[in-house]
């Protein structure tokens, strides 16, 4: 069930180029998260900006143990994360968490996880790779950036010991342009059967994402974004039009609740 | 001062436990709410507001942030009345508190259908009157900007029902008193406003509007001196029972309502902020009771003193 818990601010550190990890602590146990579930975290007591801030909770429960720490990987891009940025340690935030539907990929023994990171959207695909590390299967990582100053935003998840495949906008680290054109082009060297995409970045990235998937007739999953205002269902602000069952009628689904994950072939862009 | 206070509150032939209700477009069908608080504890739920058929709503985006507030243009996405007696209202009925179904139509006689439809089912308080939503092309707040639409709305569901009526006033009008005075010639029991005042945000690097729709419906922090205002107005010109909405997150602002005339409140957006809002008003108000030797809470109904009488204005 989720919960609005009191967190204590441990620490708020950069690491790069506008990239900030929070972390935050509790004296009690938290309910238990799945990989690319979210918290709706309260930037303090203020009414301007309003609204919490929906973030992807970033660390992995150990398996034997309720978690009491969350920690949060966020880069500055607007004005509620410049207010978290300057966050201190000691301050005390609201979490509301668990949120939403995280990663529940339907799996055939030999499967194996290919995640598409857009930037900051490697915060959502990060624990998934730290649960398909644990289990002993772990997944390739396509991570997508503007230049070499953002990459320590990938360093956990490649010191998991997963394979990565790196794009810059400028070609300063990795390939040069879209991570989308790195995905097309591991698709077709590696083949997409036994693949399982898991994606998330910005929506541009991953509707070219999807597109390529498609045409590789390659299962993937997208972890969404979309502005929000409670996070838990009622405000029915944060939709996106999905097509289902080969409908052609366009119906709209909750991002907070039916997703954050979706399925990619359902959305209409 | 002995025993707790008392919150309960009687609207005209409503009657309710304590003032605080969850406000239309903010709660769901209150299911989204049970894992955070005991429905219980509130006064009443007025649901999402129905239609006769499903509404998908309007497309995205639908939100855009502003100072202390926030525009929503969702276009009343809603299950449609038939789907919420099915499935929606059994849940409601369980929590223990007055079930308020608001009804959006975009003709008269889709209003009074909706209400003749709901007027014989069981665990039903009273229907909200949706005459003022500004998400729609049709229908919504045409009813409630016209004092002949609002009268004859309100007239079209007094002879379709027996259920208590609430008219939800719109805000975006010039004499706020003029259509307030229509919907009770029409048979409303209560009247409730605010609804929410229009609004707008450009994205000024792409030189659009933030919302897919162009313009939609401000609330929050932001509007509460309009709200309380307009209570404030209506409390001196109508003689009927209000609920005051707009911005209201918090015991404090509930008696700001209270005080300039409001007989309840509804909570809205600071659900969105947070999912308990309304149980610690409830909560708060209890506990200004006490600290107030108040011991009946509508006592306080319209006591704002007079800047006058406080003979502090005067040179």
């Amino acid at each position: 069930m989720p919960a609005d818990h009191t967190l204590r601010v441990d620490s708020n550190d950069p690491i790069g180029a506008s990239w900030f990890l929070l972390t935050l602590s509790s004296d009690v146990d938290l309910p238990r998260w799945e990989p690319g579930q979210f918290t709706m975290l309260s930037l303090g007591d203020r009414q301007d900006p309003l609204l919490r801030r929906p973030f992807s909770i970033y660390n992995l429960p150990e398996a034997e143990r309720p978690a009491r720490a969350v920690q949060i990987l966020y880069k500055i891009l607007g004005r509620g994360t410049a207010l978290l940025s300057r966050v201190p340690p000691g301050a005390s935030l609201a979490a509301l968490l668990p949120l939403g539907r995280g990663f529940r990929p339907a799996r055939q023994p030999g499967d194996r996880i290919v995640l598409v990171a857009g930037g900051v959207g490697v915060a959502s695909l990060h624990p998934l790779a730290a649960f398909e590390a644990r289990e002993g299967r772990p997944p390739l990582l396509l991570f997508g950036c503007r230049s070499a100053d953002e990459m320590p935003g990938a360093r956990a998840t490649r010191a998991l010991g997963v394979e990565t495949l790196i794009s810059t906008d400028d070609g300063s680290e990795g390939a040069r342009g879209l991570v989308s054109d790195l995905l097309d082009a591991v698709l077709r060297e590696r083949g997409a059967a036994g693949k399982i995409l898991c994606v998330c970045g910005p929506t541009p990235m991953m509707s070219a994402s999807a597109d390529v998937a498609r045409r590789h007739g390659a299962r993937c999953h997208l972890s969404l974004e979309s502005s929000m205002a409670c996070g838990f269902g009622v405000c029915v602000g944060c939709v996106v039009g999905v097509r289902r069952g080969g409908s052609p009628a366009i119906t709209y689904r909750r991002t907070c609740i039916d997703g954050p994950v979706m399925d990619a072939s359902e959305i209409v862009w | 001062m002995s025993g707790p206070p008392d919150l309960s509150v009687t609207l005209g032939p409503l009657k309710l436990r304590n003032p605080v209700l969850t406000a239309s477009g903010t709660c769901g069908y209150g299911e989204e709410l049970a894992p955070y608080f005991d429905p219980a504890l509130l006064g009443g739920i007025v649901t999402k507001s129905l239609s006769l058929h499903p509404r998908e709503g309007n497309r995205p985006p639908r939100l855009a942030e502003t100072p202390s507030g926030m525009l929503n243009s969702i276009g009343l996405q809603n299950v449609g009345v038939e789907a919420f007696l099915r499935e929606k209202l059994p849940f409601l009925e369980r929590c223990g508190t007055a079930i308020i179904p608001s009804i959006f139509g975009a003709t008269v006689e889709e209003f009074a259908e909706l209400a003749a439809r709901l007027d014989d089912v069981a665990g039903i308080a009273a229907l909200e009157l949706n005459v003022s939503c500004p998400n729609t092309s049709r229908g919504g707040t045409e009813f409630g900007v016209d004092p002949d639409s609002t009268r004859r709305v309100t007239a079209a569901v007094r002879g379709r029902t027996r259920l208590p009526i609430i008219v939800k006033l719109s805000p975006n009008v010039t004499d706020i008193t003029i259509v307030a005075r229509a919907a009770a010639e029409g048979g409303a029991d209560v009247l409730s406003l605010v609804n929410t005042f229009f609004g707008m945000r450009i994205d000024v690097e792409r030189r659009r509007p933030i919302l897919s729709s162009g313009s939609g419906g401000l609330s929050g922090p932001a509007i509460r001196p309009m709200a309380v205002h307009l209570t404030h107005r209506l409390a001196r010109a109508v003689p009927i029972p209000l609920i005051g909405i707009g911005g209201i997150g918090g015991p404090e602002d509930a008696l700001e309502f209270i005080l300039a005339g409001a007989s309840a409140v509804q909570v809205g957006t600071a659900t969105f902020v947070d999912p308990r809002a309304a149980a610690k008003t409830v909560a708060g108000l209890a506990d200004y009771c006490r600290r107030h030797d108040v011991t009946r809470l509508q006592d306080l109904v319209g006591k704002v003193h007079r800047a006058e009488d406080e003979g502090c204005a005067k040179p």
